[in-house]
């Protein structure tokens, strides 16, 4: 009898000790499953939400660049455009500027304008033009500042582009215009 | 009695463990209390840059539509185009009238007063940028050229046309728009920016 009461007793310690064990185990469970949900906390509260002035810096920007950038007068013959160099460049070849013909001087002047308004603060950009050929045959203009537009690169903004037409011509110059973000 | 003894035991151990969790569950909430107030004392600091950046933002997109500025040919208003003659009238004209600053002394303060329930605390710079040569820094040129017409015929440089600089805010926040700026005299179209700059308070 005196036997069995032992049994009995060292059975309800094991038990006791186990249940214990149980709910240490599962405080340490609470506890990392908290701290777990601070972290994620503290690492979502330091990601960055919307930023306006970034947006708006890609969506508007590269449009209202472009849209200005043809109406501007060349510097060295101001009584012409850059649109209207643009349209000698694709279509006749007969105007010059300062010694340049209209093709140098459309890229010199967008670059000059690319560099005052980009390059100096250092935003990611790529430029292009279709339908310009040069001499060998390749685009008039393909400037990418700091790797904007590679093709690994999934970073690009809205693009801005002006359509020129070649009126009589049945054909359009495009530039493009792409900030990164 | 023994085993009354025992139970005695066994109870203290639970009501020990009971104690614990209940520590550890207080800690445990202290310590999000802590870190929610952390993170939406941010999400307002967030929200509050966000709300001046946009101010900014709907100001920047103002300046090149407002017909004070905007070039008219025909009647017709030209796209991100501002006459050249009106940026520098307006200029003038704010120049003269004071600023944030200034209402306590005897200049007009009634055109600052208008335009700032447009511009709010801002500066608003044009700063023409292409074709390099006709574009001069104004503020290098003595007095007596600076009144000098003749020295400013043809030429084109940065105007303010409207600043709100008060001494207790400083700038946090700047847009820029391209636009093209048209001196009807000379028929040229220069490339420049209309550089809105944001007074505010700084964030703490």
């Amino acid at each position: 009898m005196k036997k069995n009461n032992l049994s009995v007793n060292r059975l309800s310690e094991n038990r006791n000790r186990r249940a214990q064990i149980e709910t240490f185990g599962l405080a340490f469970i609470v506890i990392l499953i908290s701290i777990g949900f601070f972290i994620f906390v503290s690492y979502k509260s330091q990601q960055k939400t919307d930023n306006p002035q970034k947006e708006f810096t890609n969506d508007k920007l590269a449009n209202d660049f472009v849209l200005s950038v043809i109406e501007t007068s060349v510097e060295d013959c101001k009584e012409f455009s850059v649109k209207d160099l643009v349209i000698d460049c694709a279509r006749d070849h007969r105007l010059t500027c300062g010694g340049m013909d209209s093709c140098a001087a459309v890229n010199e002047s967008i670059n000059a304008m690319l560099n005052e308004t980009f390059m100096k603060r250092n935003i990611r950009f790529k430029f292009t033009s279709a339908n310009l050929p040069t001499m060998d045959g390749s685009e008039l203009l393909n400037i990418s500042y700091l790797g904007c537009g590679n093709r690994s690169s999934s970073d690009q903004g809205q693009s801005g582009i002006a359509i020129i037409t070649l009126y009589p011509v049945p054909q359009s110059v495009f530039l493009s215009m792409n900030i990164c973000y | 009695m023994k085993k009354d003894h025992k139970d005695h035991n066994r109870g203290q151990i639970q009501l020990g463990e009971t104690t614990a969790v209940v520590i550890i569950v207080i800690i445990i909430l202290i310590i999000g209390i802590v870190f929610w107030n952390k993170a939406s004392n941010s999400n307002v600091k967030d929200i509050q840059s966000q709300a001046q950046e946009l101010s900014v933002i709907d100001i920047a997109n103002i300046v090149p539509e407002m017909p004070e500025l905007k070039c008219y040919e025909s009647s017709v208003s030209k796209v991100k185009c501002l006459d050249w003659y009106k940026i520098r009238a307006m200029g003038d004209a704010m120049s003269g009238s004071g600023g944030a600053d200034s209402a306590s002394d005897d200049k007009d303060t009634g055109l600052f007063q208008f335009y700032n329930t447009y511009f709010k605390d801002t500066r608003i710079t044009i700063v023409p940028l292409y074709p390099k040569d006709d574009i001069i820094d104004i503020n290098s040129l003595s007095l007596t050229d600076q009144d000098n017409p003749e020295m400013k015929k043809g030429r084109i440089w940065n105007v303010t046309i409207y600043d709100a600089k008060s001494a207790n805010k400083s700038v946090t926040n700047m847009i820029y728009i391209p636009v093209n700026i048209k001196d009807y005299t000379t028929k040229k179209t220069y490339y420049g920016l209309v550089i809105v700059e944001g007074y505010y308070n700084e964030l703490t």
